[in-house]
């Protein structure tokens, strides 16, 4: 009863603040007010308190089973284990965008704080662009999605969350992710909507803007890849991406602001593209916001979307608001950006190479919404349903992707000002042979599958170009400053930090590309039959089934079917035990959990198909993924990577802090 | 929140009858399995599979499964929908895969076997969408998007080498002479705000 | 204000926010079906009771109710009290009642009919090839045929006893 009455109160409090702190905001950049300004940083403030206090309160109810709170009386249990009442938070549409307004709160007290004083033509528009999307999602919860409505009279128990979401601990920090990711595209928006209302980009802005976008992309990375290991541990068939709608509503934006951030370079560098980085950077904050009507319209079939609720008409009208203030924006704005002043280096540039990454980025970009959004086209036009799906993907997916690796390599092989071609064939030497050795090693060891061949060896010659680039500046200052090697590396490496971390994300990138071009291209499936006792062999392992197990708890009811596996040459591997999870949410529809052995050579993977337990026999799927677990290893050297490039640094700050920098342009 | 779906998918509890028959049996001899394929029904009855097989029956066990495979990867599973049939770890899609598996090994070729289920479920439940009529475009809309991307790159570039570069210093020619890394590292250096 | 940048934005946008808010029609989880006002695909199907074999071509002249379900299926049970009693009623007066069970034991199945009730033959559908060659997606699928043994309704999800009563009697 309070907690529901206190929740709203914080939620109207939210609202107001970001109703109050977007119009301060915005009367702040147009006027040039600074005291308008400072309304808006203390609002951004207010607005981080509320949702956070709103946020403590649903976690309070949810914790204390407070079942008078709308939201708990739909996801909480007193059945469920304490990890997962806490993260039912996010497990359903209301809580979720409760989480959502407070993820937003936090972007937008950082940003008061961080863009503070540093930039007067700039920071007052950005702050009231983003508590204006505040002020939206604030709607949302204190109306459509209002989760501390009043149950009278309190249930007693609710039904818990969805037995999916409970059955993997990645549950606890996907989500997050992919929120922290999403929602933190509101802060370059609105930083480009400053850009483009205040009429101009200075260095010190892009510079801002770039470290802006990184934040987010390195969340959306991490969630994007945390929520295909999540489906490859929790869901059973043992893939981690199918081109479902819901995925590619996440891969959508993390594509454009991939594009941005090569762009942004040249923007930086060349003070060229200002329109088209723009274009890129509104689109990534438009492509979440379209992801978010995806996941929580109920209009796309897909298995990770939420019901039919009210919320999609009031998200599609927030949609078509922000696409069309978009366009407009740019169209009346973009010709007041200063034309370019420098000139671009022609083909043997990085420049000509940064044009062709974004290129193929935005091919992609096109091409995977296209297809999305093509069943849908196609029921507007008639009556007949057609597909769209993974191998209609894979077929522009897997030649893009292993371009964008080829260009990878190329790229950062070129300087950015004019290489002659003899300096360009020098540059390449190496790594193409690299590629031509990897190639002929794969058909030597009797691999014959074309595109995971061809990943294979474009994945080579971008990993020398990568390697030869991150020692080059340590190379460069060791040999002009007469430094040991290892301290010129260090000293090299930290002052170009920025640099050497975008070269550690392309680490990343190659370890993907290979994992996911081995795991799809040798990936080996067998379906086994075995009776208690019984040994059968799947690849390289064997497999004796020991027998059922049935285990209680709380919430669930387990079986497991143990199996010893060992390698056919005979070495021990261990014990795995794939279950199958009856939920009281659902005592009909039994969950299966399969038990994976990961190893940096590749995954064995055993779902349960069924288990008759008086015969004492077992019917399991095993699956052989060579060299999957790179995915999330390269997943983990891309937020390393990230982390690397992003990290505030003092001195920056303190340059871009100094009024020359805003008024040099 | 609605992942019936998924769950239904996921049913793996539902047992999957006489699942060893279906995988193992060798339906070129099945008689009551060619029965049902061509029902002695009216003329005009749906019978995309009364042609004959387009091959004959295959025999070997890995060419049979390796075909299965790429078969099912093409068709929609009913239940879960996002998925395969081959990836589809539901019971329905495992009746169809163990159905194409029959279809393979009796020397039905894919476009036969696509053909079949199309006419039985409709164009949904092929993951691809079709290449005739209006589904052209989706075909070629990404086609044309990277030719005509790839002229205005070539343009933009075109049009601006010549533009007079304001910050020409730190955009050196290469010179073959100098260690080019040098030159270009400590350009970028430069750029970074490091000591040039 | 740049012409070009607005028109190409606008190209791009108004479309795609049109074919979403069209979205809202549909209902993305239903299927249409290709097999009503087709011929029935025939088969010779094991009454799972006696065993005995039930051709449908034999069926011809009487209009036949063919309920495709399992025992593991909510929707089913829901159903199947009602469509037992509709069948009693309905039998007599001409009407050849079926069920075909899909991915599911015999045995299974027989706890279920013991629980819901049973008033005409089950067919064993080995490998669900008859399923198949009727489009089943999922259960419980019922499909209606006539006397000349073409397909008039499908019911996807349980019947609807106000479209499927009137249906049958017009068939008689």
């Amino acid at each position: 009863m309070t907690i529901s009455l206190l929740g709203r109160a914080a939620v109207l409090v939210a609202l107001a603040a970001c109703a109050i702190g977007a119009v301060a905001g915005l009367y702040g950049g147009a006027k040039r007010s600074a005291a308008a300004e400072a309304w808006a940083r203390a609002m951004a403030g207010l607005f981080f308190a509320a949702t956070a206090t709103a946020v403590g309160l649903m976690e309070f109810a949810l914790l204390t089973h407070d079942f008078s709170v709308g939201y708990v009386a739909e996801v909480g249990s007193l059945k469920s284990p304490t990890w997962v009442t806490i993260v039912s938070l996010w497990s359903s549409l209301e809580g979720s965008i409760l989480f959502w307004a407070f993820v937003l709160g936090v972007y937008a007290a950082g940003q008061a704080l961080l863009t503070r004083k540093r930039f007067p033509q700039h920071s007052a528009w950005a702050l009231g662009m983003t508590l204006l999307v505040g002020v939206f999602f604030c709607y949302l919860v204190a109306g459509v999605a209002n989760p501390f409505t009043l149950v009278d009279p309190a249930p007693s128990d609710g039904p818990g969350p969805n037995p999916l979401l409970q059955n993997h601990v990645l549950m606890v920090i996907h989500p997050p992710a992919l929120y922290l990711g999403y929602v933190g595209m509101t802060v370059p928006f609105a930083m480009g909507a400053a850009a483009l209302l205040a009429g101009r980009i200075t260095p010190a802005w892009s510079r801002a803007l770039r470290n802006a976008m990184l934040v987010p992309w390195g969340f959306l990375t991490v969630g994007i890849i945390l929520g295909g290991w999540w489906s490859y541990e929790v869901l059973g068939w043992g893939g981690y991406w199918a081109w479902d709608p819901v995925e590619n509503a996440s891969f959508l934006p993390w594509l454009t602001s991939t594009a941005f951030l090569h762009s942004a370079m040249l923007m930086e560098r060349k003070d060229q593209l200002k329109g088209w980085t723009m274009t890129l950077l509104m689109s990534s904050f438009l492509l979440t916001i379209l992801g978010t009507f995806m996941t929580r319209s109920g209009v796309f079939n897909s298995v990770h979307s939420f019901t039919q609720t009210p919320i999609g008409p009031v998200f599609l009208v927030f949609l078509t608001l922000m696409l069309l203030f978009s366009v407009l924006l740019l169209a009346a704005r973009v010709d007041k950006l200063t034309p370019p002043q420098e000139g671009l280096s022609g083909p043997t540039s990085r420049d000509t190479w940064v044009l062709a990454q974004n290129l193929a980025f935005a091919t992609f970009t096109f091409t995977v919404l296209l297809g999305t959004v093509w069943p849908l086209v196609n029921e507007a036009l008639s009556n007949e349903q057609i597909s769209v799906g993974e191998p209609y993907f894979n077929r522009w997916g897997v030649p893009l992707a292993g371009l964008i690796v080829f260009l990878m390599g190329v790229g950062p092989a070129l300087p950015w000002g004019r290489a002659t071609p003899g300096g360009v064939l020098k540059r390449l030497a190496a790594p193409a042979v690299a590629l031509v050795l990897t190639a002929i090693g794969c058909l030597a060891a009797g691999l014959r599958e074309p595109w995971p061949v061809l990943t294979f060896s474009v994945s080579a010659f971008a990993l020398v170009v990568t390697l030869a680039e991150m020692v080059a500046p340590g190379v460069a200052r060791w040999r002009a400053r007469g430094e040991s090697l290892p301290v010129a590396m260090v000293q090299a490496t930290v002052r170009t930090r920025r640099r050497f971390g975008g070269y550690i994300v392309h680490l990343g990138v190659i370890a993907i590309a290979v994992g996911v071009a081995a795991s799809s291209g040798w990936r080996d499936e067998h379906q086994l039959t075995l009776l208690e006792g019984e040994t059968a062999v799947a690849g390289d392992f064997a497999l004796t089934y020991l027998g059922a197990e049935t285990v209680q708890e709380s919430h669930r009811l387990s079986t497991l079917a143990k199996f010893d596996v060992k390698t056919v040459a005979g070495r021990e591997v261990g014990q795995l035990a794939p279950r199958m999870n009856v939920y009281a949410k659902m005592p009909m529809n039994p969950l299966g959990d399969p038990a994976v052995h990961s190893s940096l050579a590749g995954d064995l993977y055993l779902t349960l198909v069924s288990v008759e337990a008086e015969a004492g026999a077992v019917s399991v799927e095993a699956i052989i993924e060579p060299l999957v677990g790179w995915i999330w290893i390269g997943g983990g050297i891309m937020a390393l990577g990230t982390i690397v490039a992003g990290w505030p640094s003092r001195k920056r700050s303190r340059s871009q802090a100094a009024p020359t920098a805003e008024q040099a342009a | 929140m609605s992942a019936s779906l998924l769950l239904l998918c996921a049913l793996a509890g539902a047992p999957a009858p006489a699942q060893d028959d279906l995988a193992q049996d060798d339906p070129g001899q099945d008689d009551p399995g060619q029965d049902d394929l061509a029902p002695a029904a009216e003329g005009a009855a749906p019978q995309a599979l009364e042609a004959p097989p387009a091959r004959a029956p295959l025999t070997d066990d890995d060419e049979i499964d390796d075909v299965t495979e790429h078969v099912s990867k093409g068709l929609r599973c009913p239940v879960c929908q996002g998925l395969s049939v081959a990836d589809s770890p539901s019971d329905g899609a495992r009746t169809m895969k163990a159905r194409i598996r029959e279809l393979v090994a009796m020397g039905y070729s894919q476009e036969q076997i696509e053909d079949y289920f199309v006419d039985r479920y409709g164009d949904w439940i092929k993951l691809e969408p079709p290449t005739r009529g209006r589904h052209v475009l989706v075909w070629g809309l990404p086609v044309a998007f990277v030719l005509f991307g790839g002229g205005l790159v070539a343009w933009y570039v075109q049009a601006n080498i010549g533009v007079r570069s304001r910050r020409a210093e730190v955009t050196p020619v290469e010179d073959d002479e100098l260690s080019p890394y040098r030159a270009r590292i400590l350009a970028e250096l430069g750029l970074d705000g490091g000591e040039a | 204000m740049n012409w070009k940048v607005l028109l190409i934005g606008v190209v791009l946008v108004v479309p795609l926010v049109v074919v979403l808010a069209l979205g809202f029609g549909h209902d993305p989880r239903a299927l249409p079906t290709t097999m009503v006002d087709r011929p029935a695909p025939g088969f010779v199907l094991a009454d799972m009771d006696t065993g005995e074999q039930v051709d449908l071509a034999a069926l011809r002249g009487k209009p036949v109710v063919i309920n495709f379900a399992s025992s593991w299926c909510v929707p089913c049970a829901q159903e199947h009290p009602w469509l037992v009693r509709v069948a009693r009623d309905y039998q007599p007066r001409g009407v050849v009642f079926l069920n075909v069970l899909y991915n599911d034991e015999p045995i299974k199945w027989q706890g279920f009919l013991a629980r819901y009730g049973q008033s005409f033959p089950t067919l064993v559908d080995p490998g669900g090839r008859v399923a198949i060659d009727y489009g089943v997606a999922g259960v419980p699928e019922t499909f209606v045929l006539d006397d000349q043994g073409n397909i008039v309704r499908k019911f996807t999800g349980p019947v609807v006893p106000d479209e499927f009563l009137p249906l049958l009697d017009g068939l008689l």
